[in-house]
């Protein structure tokens, strides 16, 4: 069970130009109170074949966080050009996005990031040496998203005041048969 | 009755491909009390919403309208166990392997595109409240009457009591001695019942949570590793029906109905062929004369059971037989059952991921009453509960009316707020660079938690709500006494009831109805049944017989009769042939007759005269005395051409897909029908014959896995072992001379005419054990260790003959047996090494390829592991060894 979950990830500038920083805003929903901090990453991985050529963009701490939903923004510096292999700049690389609590990671969120030229010539033919100046990176918005379970030591029983109060509080729940789809889906999330 | 299986009911393996197909299993399913929802958990850990019209309206499915996926929640880390919905409607709890109860509660705010998968929410639901308690995983939850507490139980052997208002934890229960898989609450309020795997129901008072009685004997001999032990009190009070309980030393399995008050178990419900897995009640009491009133004597109940059979069935208790048996429904066990609040709906759900739906006519509920009968009812044991927390409720129209307007009022804003009043409350934190590892500060935006509280208590309501509880009023206090209405006024049927088979119930999508009989032309047409042809002997044995085997062997062929006929299993159909008498110019002919109807289904000729027959559900086979063998389908095709065999069948047997024959020259067969391929290569039984002339094989059957069977007259029974080529003995009776536990298995052998039923070793210890005299036994002086020796050597052959014939309910019975053997005598070494050869590798785990099988006749050896180690960890010798492995066990499964 997490205590943390992640409702959404957006960029807030992309596509962008390959040394721009990275603008994130993370939305997560927390459930219990956490009394330490979240530890948040953001890792540039250029080679997968090769751990050591991953760079470690930002790291940042959240807290405390209190229960509900919750969002923050951050940046991360972008990739440090001399550390990529020249055969690795463009094209395809991954960026993950780690959140961890006590030194645990607890989900890890990757996302494909397309790197090319700004023109159609250069694209066409690559100069010998890449210019970096020249070069916009686009994210894909697909995130892939995998959850480790972690020892969230959230002691039981919960004391500390009454939380809920009887179900009188809930929203009744009409009939699933009155229930269609033609809400507005995309939308909703930005919607209120 | 409407029967569906509703295909986009599904849990998929969302690591895989996203155009996998492959269902996971479904372990729990349970309806709203609106009726209009259903909740599913699964192995991929998530818990699904689903809307029911269009499971039980066609327009509505083809429509989608209402969609039919409604929500996914996907905050459990583990397989969830179970799901269960607060009586109000507006909770949801879920228990997973994650160790976590769940509440979940309806957020409008929620709804829409799941971040991180394709997932769309029609219907938002938030997680509300995480109860983290159990130290492993839950298998099972339940709400009071009234929602008054929460019960979680699970494999930590521990119940936990949340309150079921506040949510907080009340007390934990920790008396039982092995994993607790079943909870449930009794309707009045007075107890709430627990089943585990140490063999117990217990009984709890709630208003102590004292131990009020603990029901042992159903369950003596009940198998150890089902999923689940559901169990279910029936709606007037008067009786629980538990699962997993087992007659007869363990060979019959039942569900145990257990009477309130005197907490005996005097009424089994059989008919099941394997382990029950869940009991679920209609919540409607039934009246067996609906125009008599409403009285203890006139009260009986609907219950449904669910079994590893796969099989379910629903049981009126006041009739004798069970009202539907749903056969061939499901691929793989029944997990959970749950019928809907107007008892017209069970859902079932299945761990080979999908769950079907029984959808009742009015007039096969008969003698339904309407709730208002059963709250009447129970006002009559005069039970009155504990005072609820002050100022909580679950039913409070005006209070949830009142909200909006008290939202819009800032003071009171804090208090009262919750998603549905307004937009979704978003808490805007500020991130710091993690150099030095420091806090970072946070500004609050809005300060409103939306999820896990909501606020500070509503004090300033508490006065009016109290006044509201809509329990508090139904109770009359004019009688203080208990008083309860005696269950034995309230007969069951007969005991032993035989299930009706409604075999082909459908097996995937589709509705059945009320089967009409077609009236279509078949090869022999409506000709009806010939007139009974006298049963006599036509001649010595098969003509063109004659060739002696390579051993010598030339084994007996049964003469020819004018008639042999054997009945298909489950119908009131015969397969019959009739043989020509030579020289009078008549024909041999096989035909497929329906009895009750009285014509002939189909028929066929054939050139020579029949002397066998043998018939299975998937097809028919004859057996010619010029050594041919015809296999026909139950529509009379020929599925595969003529066999030739080259000399006549001394004995033929057919189980399943599988059909054996065994030559009088002594070579046996073993083919696979539906795959047209052979088990093994054909092999002799010169090996087994003696050279004695009086020895011969008295009988030979084979096991739906195309193992052979062959009883000798030396007292031997054989199996062949494909994969060594060899004969091997599966028992003889040279363990009758010492083993203990030679005895006990006779008893359920009188009287069983087949293998299939009982199990095939007692099967074949008692065909193999009749001139074994007491006498001769008690006379022979023996060494100190004689009857050790033998009964382990006799379970040892046992534990190989399991898993030779594919028999998994026997191999676990006889290593359970055999465990508590070793364990009683102390042999560590023994006891080590089972330990060893059932956990494998230490770091095996599933998908990994090693030498190693994790598979034992058809079951999982880590399983059957836990069932050696709560064995030896309830001995006097063994318990530090079993212990020890449990602990590591755990530290396995953990990582």
């Amino acid at each position: 069970m997490s205590i943390v979950t992640i409702r959404n990830v957006e960029f807030i500038n992309n596509p962008a130009r390959f040394s721009d920083v990275y603008r994130f805003r993370v939305t997560f929903e927390c459930i219990a109170q956490l009394p330490d901090d979240l530890e948040w990453k953001l890792i540039y991985v250029s080679s997968p074949g090769n751990e050591e050529l991953d760079q470690e963009l930002d790291d940042c701490l959240v807290g405390p966080v209190p229960v509900g939903v919750n969002s923050f923004e951050f940046e991360g510096s972008p990739p440090d050009p001399s550390k990529i292999p020249t055969e690795d700049v463009l094209g395809v690389a991954a960026l993950i996005l780690t959140g961890s609590y006590k030194d645990q990671e607890f989900v890890r969120v990757g996302y494909y990031q397309n790197t090319e030229y700004d023109n159609e010539e250069m694209k066409e033919t690559p100069p010998p040496k890449i210019m970096f100046d020249r070069l916009v990176r686009d994210i894909n918005s697909k995130p892939r998203v995998t959850r480790f379970q972690i020892k969230w030591d959230v002691s039981p029983p919960q004391q500390g005041g009454a939380a809920v109060a009887g179900a009188a509080t809930s929203a009744s729940v009409p009939s699933a048969n009155d229930l269609d789809d033609s809400m507005d889906v995309d939308g909703d999330q930005s919607k209120s | 009755m409407h029967f569906t299986k509703p295909a986009w009911v599904v849990h998929k393996d969302s690591s895989a491909k996203s155009d996998s197909t492959k269902r996971l299993s479904i372990f729990s399913v349970h309806v709203h009390p609106d009726g209009s929802r259903i909740a599913t958990g699964g192995l991929d850990a998530k818990v699904r919403i689903w809307s029911t019209k269009p499971i039980l309206n066609p327009a509505s499915e083809a429509s989608n309208k209402p969609p039919k996926a409604l929500c996914t929640l996907t905050m459990h880390t583990g397989p969830v166990l179970t799901v269960r919905w607060a009586h109000s409607g507006r909770w949801l709890a879920s228990g997973s392997d994650d160790e976590i109860v769940m509440i979940w509660d309806l957020d409008l705010n929620s709804r829409g595109k799941v971040w991180g998968s394709d997932e769309v929410n029609v219907e938002g639901w938030k997680p509300m409240k995480r109860l983290p308690g159990h130290e492993s995983d839950v298998t099972d939850v339940a709400w009071a009457p009234g929602d008054r507490y929460l019960a979680s139980v699970g494999l930590d052997s521990n119940i936990i009591i949340w309150c079921g208002f506040t949510l907080e934890r009340i007390t934990k229960i920790d008396q039982h001695q092995g994993f607790v898989k079943g909870v449930c609450w009794d309707p009045v309020g007075e107890f709430l019942a627990t089943q585990s795997d140490d063999r117990s129901v217990k009984i709890w008072r709630t208003t102590d949570w004292g131990l009020e009685a603990e029901v042992k004997k159903p369950f003596e001999d009940s198998p150890g590793s089902t999923f689940f032990r559901r169990l279910s009190w029936s709606p007037d009070g008067a009786h629980i029906t538990a699962s997993n309980a087992t007659n007869n030393k363990g060979f019959v399995f039942i569900a145990a109905v257990i009477t309130r008050g005197t907490w005996t178990s005097e009424i089994s419900l059989v008919g099941h062929e394997n382990t029950v897995e869940v009991a679920s009640y209609n919540p409607h009491i039934f009246l067996r004369n609906p125009s008599a009133p409403v009285a203890t004597s006139n009260i009986c109940s609907v219950v449904a059971l669910g079994a590893d059979d796969r099989s379910v069935s629903v049981w009126q208790t006041k009739s004798a037989r069970p009202l539907i048996v749903a056969k061939e429904v499901f691929e793989r066990q029944i997990m959970d059952l749950s019928w809907s609040w107007d008892g017209m709906t069970l859902y079932a759900a299945s761990s080979d991921g999908t769950i079907a739906v029984f959808n009742f006519e009015p007039d096969e509920m008969e003698g339904i009453a309407p709730h208002s009968v059963q709250e009447q009812y129970l006002s009559k044991f005069n039970f009155i509960p504990p005072k609820l927390p002050e100022g909580y409720s679950h039913h409070n129209a005006t209070l949830v009316q009142a909200r909006p307007a008290l939202t819009s009022t800032s003071s009171n804003a804090n208090l009262f707020d919750s998603p549905v009043g307004g937009g979704e409350q978003v808490n805007v934190l500020v991130a710091k660079k993690n150099t030095k590892k420091k806090r970072a500060g946070l500004t609050t935006m809005s300060s409103v938690p939306s999820a896990g509280t909501g606020g500070a208590p509503p004090s300033s309501l508490s006065s009016s709500s109290t006044s509201r509880m809509p329990h508090a009023t139904t109770f009359s206090s004019s009688n203080s006494k208990s008083f309860f209405p005696a269950p034995e006024e309230q007969p069951f049927g007969d005991v032993d009831y035989d299930m009706m088979n409604l075999s082909g119930m459908g097996k995937g999508k589709g509705r059945v109805m009320a089967m009409e009989e077609p009236t279509y032309r078949t090869l022999g047409g409506d000709r009806p049944r010939p007139a009974n042809v006298p049963v006599r002997e036509l001649g010595g044995a098969a003509a063109g017989a004659g060739a002696v085997g390579s051993g010598g062997i030339y084994l007996a062929v049964p003469t020819i009769m004018s008639k042999v006929s054997v009945q298909v299993e489950g119908g009131d159909v015969v397969f019959e042939a009739i043989n020509a008498e030579e020289g009078t110019g008549g024909v041999t002919e096989i035909m497929y007759i329906d009895v009750g109807g009285n014509k002939t289904l189909w028929l066929d000729y054939l050139p020579t005269t029949v002397n066998h027959l043998a018939v299975t559900q998937s097809f028919c086979a004859v057996a010619m005395t010029d050594g041919s063998v015809n296999v026909y389908s139950h529509a009379g095709r020929r599925l595969m051409p003529t066999i030739s065999l080259g000399s006549p069948c001394s004995a033929i047997d057919a189980k399943g897909d599988c059909l054996m024959a065994l030559t009088q020259t002594g070579m046996l067969y073993s083919w696979n029908v539906k795959k047209g391929t052979t088990f093994f290569p054909p092999v002799s039984i010169a090996p087994i014959m003696p050279i004695s002339p009086n020895y011969t094989i008295t009988s030979a059957f084979v096991r739906e896995n195309g193992s052979p069977v062959l009883n000798a007259s030396n007292g031997i029974a054989y199996a062949y072992d494909p994969s060594m080529c060899i004969w091997v003995k599966v028992s003889e009776r040279w363990w009758a001379e010492g083993s203990d536990e030679w005895r006990s298995q006779q008893k359920g052998t009188n009287n069983n005419s087949g293998s299939a039923s009982k199990g095939v070793l007692p099967y074949i210890e008692g065909s193999i054990s009749f001139d074994v005299t007491e006498g001769n036994q008690k006379q022979q002086q023996r060494p100190e260790w004689w009857n050790t020796a033998l009964t382990l050597g006799h379970l040892e052959t046992r534990l190989h003959a399991a898993r030779l014939l594919d028999s998994p309910v026997e191999f676990r019975q006889t290593l359970e047996l055999y465990a508590k053997k070793i364990a009683d005598e102390g042999f560590r070494d023994k006891g080590e090494e089972l330990i060893r050869e059932l956990s494998g590798p230490v770091y095996w785990h599933e998908g990994k390829e090693t030498g190693w099988s994790p598979m034992v006749a058809g079951l999982n050896k880590r399983d059957l592991l836990k069932d050696v180690l709560s064995i030896f960890a309830r001995s006097k010798s063994l318990t530090k060894l079993g212990q020890d492995w449990q602990d590591f066990l755990r530290k396995i499964a953990a990582e």
